[in-house]
This record gives structure tokens, sequence and C-alpha cells, in this order.
């Protein structure tokens, strides 16, 4: 059985439909990447997921059950996500903030603070090499030492699932390798299913066990990366031409032309022209 | 590798020492203790501490004693309530809204409250021992019909301070109709305007001692998930809490608090804007410290502002809404100066 999928899920932003019919199913231990064109639906999808949005039809299961029916404590105690940005001026520690990933496992009059509950925070927070970092204000922290104090949080709930929105958008390349690192750690050592939305082609088919693609809110292929990246993948889905290069079983895709624009190009006039 | 520490030090490693947070939470209560006997022993005849502390304890029947009792203590009292909700209010709403600018004002409490109130007293004199009453019937009101107007499948910080804001003036408007066509009974309403706990005695303080303490319950009950809506609608969502409806409970706790305190007082602005902020700047965001400073540092502020509104004049007895806000906010400015400073 799948551990956390999608049947026909669909929605729409007042007339527009942004999802319409997505069928996805994530395995035990698997890492998915969801990719796709900007508003092709995929961060929706996403956060339907995570139960952050009520799909229109359709609906979502985590093991098999309606997500919908599932208490929201419950699930998230199953279900973590680290979403691309976060409240930035917050103004807890990194430790406090971390806490709070324990909250769905407590009543409403515990606090978190037995020993059962330190030990995790310990172990999410030395997971995420957050050691000397722990007393600090969030707001002190830079961009990619906040994003992982975000995500220790999340591994603070002891999910089986944890979803992440474009986690590395703001963060330079070596932080974005950094939060990759740690988040392929969580699924292989600790069985973490992983399912993200990448926004970078190379990343996605370097970590991901296999990638879902969306355009135009539906799926429009999916498969193991060295099967789904192809010439015609990227004409159609992506709309650019360009090199396939393999190395070591890892495929690699670098853009040269947009297929779409060069269209556009004809009819534009020159701005030369224009203002003479 | 780390070396193994000791349960005594792993448990310091997790929670670094408070110190700073509870010098500040003493500090308050200790000018809490101050401005109360400041406020029984001054006025137009100066009672000496220790007398103070003696009538406090023994009843002597003295005129120092009769001062104390059934003059200044009473009107003590209802200023400490005053400020302790209004303190609570301003705390639970700038978290809920994650604004720092949202005051109980915002949510339509003064404008519902202020209209029910001039009407009172401008339509119905004879009426006028129903103001109470109706100022927190007029304040919990506005507030309900702020929180409908801006649902819309659950009701966004941005969208309630919207319609906090349209309702407040269109409130505003027709209070000051109210008083421009009746302007020669204006008289009677100003200090309850702007605020003042005048001829305030031991009826007021007893009515306003059970909706304190219900309120002070219900918003220490409300630390945890206060703390949590502080992360972000999203970020809450995604550990199990119910946004909306806690959300809901907040605005009408804060609601409740800060009608019950204006039902006494009129529409003593500032303080539930003020003490939270600069209580925030002193200890952090944290509810489990932030709440008890606020609801004492709201009933030290309002103790000792009164003391001074009542005795700085004399004999004119100033409204402490207008002092609050002539000496508040320029040390709340310089405050917020030397915050964003650090």
């Amino acid at each position: 059985m799948s551990r956390i999928s999608g049947e026909t899920l669909k929605l729409s932003y007042g007339d527009h439909p942004v999802v319409h019919g997505i069928d996805l199913s994530v395995n035990p231990g698997e890492w998915v990447g969801i990719i796709g064109p900007n508003g092709s639906g995929k961060s929706t999808v996403l956060r339907m997921l995570a139960r952050l949005v009520k799909p229109h039809g359709g609906k979502a299961l985590l093991d098999g059950a309606d997500l919908a029916t599932i208490p929201p404590k419950e699930a998230a105690r199953r279900i973590a996500m680290l979403a691309q940005t976060q409240e930035s001026l917050l103004e807890v520690t990194v430790r406090e903030l971390i806490r709070k990933g324990r909250h769905p496992h407590l009543k409403w009059y515990q606090d978190g603070t037995a020993e059962a509950h330190e030990r995790i925070v310990d172990w999410a927070i030395s997971a995420a090499s957050l050691e000397e970092l722990q007393h600090r204000q969030l707001p002190a922290l830079s961009g990619g030492e906040r994003q992982r104090a975000w995500l220790a949080m999340a591994i603070a709930q002891t999910p089986s699932v944890l979803l992440l929105d474009e986690p590395a958008t703001y963060l330079d390349i070596a932080h974005q390798l950094e939060l990759m690192e740690l988040v392929r750690g969580l699924n292989r050592d600790e069985g973490i299913t992983v399912v993200t939305v990448l926004h970078d082609l190379n990343q996605a088919a370097r970590y991901c066990d296999r990638l879902i693609a969306v355009k135009d809110g539906k799926v429009a292929a999916q498969g193991r990366p060295l099967e789904l990246f192809t010439a015609s993948f990227f004409r159609e889905v992506f709309g650019v031409e360009g090199t396939i290069r393999i190395v070591d079983g890892i495929p690699s895709f670098q853009a040269e032309r947009s297929v779409s624009l060069k269209q556009l190009h004809k009819e534009q006039p020159n701005l030369q022209e224009i203002m003479s | 590798m780390a070396a193994v520490l000791s349960p005594a030090e792993l448990k310091r490693s997790r929670r670094p020492a408070a110190a700073r947070n509870l010098i500040v939470l003493g500090t308050t209560a200790g000018l809490l203790l101050a401005s109360v006997l400041f406020g029984l022993a001054l006025g137009s005849i100066r009672i000496p501490v220790s007398e103070v502390w003696n009538a406090l304890l023994h009843r002597t029947d003295t005129e120092a004693w009769q001062i104390v009792w059934n003059l200044r203590l009473p009107r003590v009292l209802t200023g400490l309530m005053v400020g302790c909700c209004l303190g609570l209010s301003g705390a639970l709403l700038q978290g809920v809204f994650r604004n720092p600018l949202s005051d109980p004002g915002i949510i339509g409490v003064s404008a519902g409250g202020g209209v029910a109130a001039v009407t009172i007293m401008i339509l119905f004199p004879v009426q006028i021992a129903l103001l109470p009453a109706a100022a927190f019937l007029g304040a919990l009101v506005a507030s309900a019909v702020i929180y409908l107007l801006a649902w819309k499948g659950g009701a966004s910080p941005i969208r309630l301070i919207l319609a906090g804001v349209a309702v407040n003036s269109l409130l505003g408007a027709a209070m000051s109709a109210l008083m421009i066509l009746n302007s020669e009974k204006v008289q009677s309403v100003l200090p309850w305007m702007s605020g003042s706990l005048n001829g305030r005695s031991w009826p007021h303080a007893d009515t306003l001692l059970p909706y304190t303490l219900a309120g002070l319950l219900a918003a220490l009950l409300l630390i945890k998930p206060a703390n949590l809506l502080a992360l972000g609608d999203d970020a809450a969502k995604l550990l199990g809490v119910r946004v909306e409806m806690y959300r809901l409970i907040i605005v009408a706790v804060a609601a409740f608090l800060a009608g019950s305190a204006i039902s006494q007082a009129g529409m003593v602005g500032f303080v539930g804007l003020v003490v939270p902020h600069i209580a925030r700047l002193l200890v952090g965001a944290d509810y489990r410290i932030l709440m008890p400073v606020s609801a004492l540092g709201g009933a030290a502020l309002v103790t000792f502002a009164d003391t001074a509104a009542r005795t700085l004049f004399d004999p004119i007895e100033f409204p402490v809404g207008i002092l609050l806000a002539l000496f508040g906010a320029p040390i709340f400015l310089y405050l917020l100066r030397k915050g964003a400073k650090q």
C-alpha cells in the first residue's frame, strides 16, 4: 500500500482551475520529486497532501485512509512539512522552535519538557547540526541556518512522511546541498518517506528515486530520473531544448534555448524602431 | 564526539538560565505593589505609607482608615483591574494578529462600547445606571460584527484588521454625529470618552472582579495556543492546531477583557497597545512570560497614572486616559527607538 497518495485531486481558485484530476502515489521509504513549470499546480498538490488546502474534488490518502477524516493532531504526528519561507521575525530560540514540533504528541496540559520529548528534540538538533545554535534567537540566524531550524522542528514531529516545498530556493548553492544531504540522511537512515517540490531539475534528478512532472494541473509524465530525462520530455513539459548528460548514472540537463520564446521573438518589434 | 553530560548539566544546556525574565517579572510585580501603596498614600490628604499598611491590616475606624478603605482602595483596585484587563487583551491580540500595532481598539471594542455609552448618556440619561452593561455589550457586539465581516472561509489577521478599521471609523462617525446633534450634553460624555476613574468605588471594583478573574484565567489557558499561532497559520496547522477555532477564541477573550475594562473606566486607550509591546521588547515573544508581565505591567501603569491624574493638578481631577497618552506616547516612542537599535 502506498504511504501517501492523491486520487483525482482537483482544486480551483475562483473560476480558475489550478489542479484538475491528479493521481499520484508514493511508496513507504521512497523519495519522490514533483517538478513542473511555474503555475503548473505542483505546490498546490503538495499543500493538499499536507492538508493545508482542502481538495475541491478527489481525496488525499495517508496509509489508505482519507486525510480529511484523520483528526488534525493525529495527522500531524504522521505528516510534517517544510515550506519555502517561514515567519522570519519570530523571536524564539532555535530550541524553543524545535520543541514546538512535539506539540502533536502532547496533551493540552503538557509542555513537552518530559525527558522522552527532550531526547527527541536533542536528536532533531543533532540531525540538523544545530547544537551550537540551539539557544540563539531565530532572527539572528542566516537564511540557511533558519531553514535548518524549521526542518529540525518538522522532524521533531517524528513523522513518517516529510513534505518539502522548494526548501532550498532562497539558499546559496552550498546551503542547498547541505539541506538536500540532510534530507537524504533522513530518507535513507530513518526510512522517512519524502515528497519534494523542486525547481532545480538537476537536483531533483540527483536526489529523488522518482520524479512526477506536473503541467497545467495534470501529471504530464513520471518515472525514474534516468528514464524521464529525454529531449522530448524537456521540450513538451518545460518548452526548452538542451543537452542531457549522464554521469555515474545520474542524468543532468543543460538548457540551451526556449522553444516558446523563439516564436515570441518573431512578433516582437525592435526597441530602437519604437523609439525612433 | 560530544562529552556525556550529567543530568544537571544536560538540563542547563536544554534550558539556559531564564534569570532575565524572572528579574523583569519580579520588577513588574514590585512596581505594581509600589503603585498600589502610592495610590493609597497620596491625595489631598497625605497618609504615610506605614499608616497605610497599618490601615490595610487592622480596622481602626480612624480618618486614615476611612480614606484608605472607603475612598482610595476601591479606586486603586478598579484601576488595577482595568490595567490588567487591557494589558492582557493587547498581548493576546498582538500575538493572534502577528502585528505589533494591534490593540483592543482594532477589534471594535472601543468604538462599540463608545457608541453604546454615548447613546445612553445623551439620549437616555435617566438610564445612566445601565451604562457599564451597555458599554460592555456594545463592545462585544462590535467585535462580533467585525469578525463576521472578516470571515471568508476563515478570518485572516489582515482582513480582521481592515474590517476593524472600517467599522471603527463608521462607529466613530456615529458617535460624533450623536455628540454634535446634542452638543449641550457633551460635557458629561467627555470624561468617559477619554477614560476616567473619577469617583470609582466599591460597587465598580466588585462588578469588575469576577470579569477580571474569568478573563485572566481564560488568558492563561490560551498561552499555549497563542504561542503556536505565533508560528504562522500554515506552521500551526501543520502541527495539528485548529487555527481558526483558536483565533476566534482568542479574539473573543480579548474583546471580553477590554470590554470589561471600558465598561468601568471608559475608553482608556494606549495601555493595550503599549504595555504588551514594551513587555515584548523586555522578555521576548514567549507567552508563558509575556502574559503575566503584560497583566502586571498594565495594572501598575494604570494605577500609577491614575494616582498622578488625581494628585498632580489637585483639586482638578484629570481623566487618567489623557495623562496616559500625554506622558506615555513620548516614553513609548523613546523605547521603540532604543529597542530598534539593539
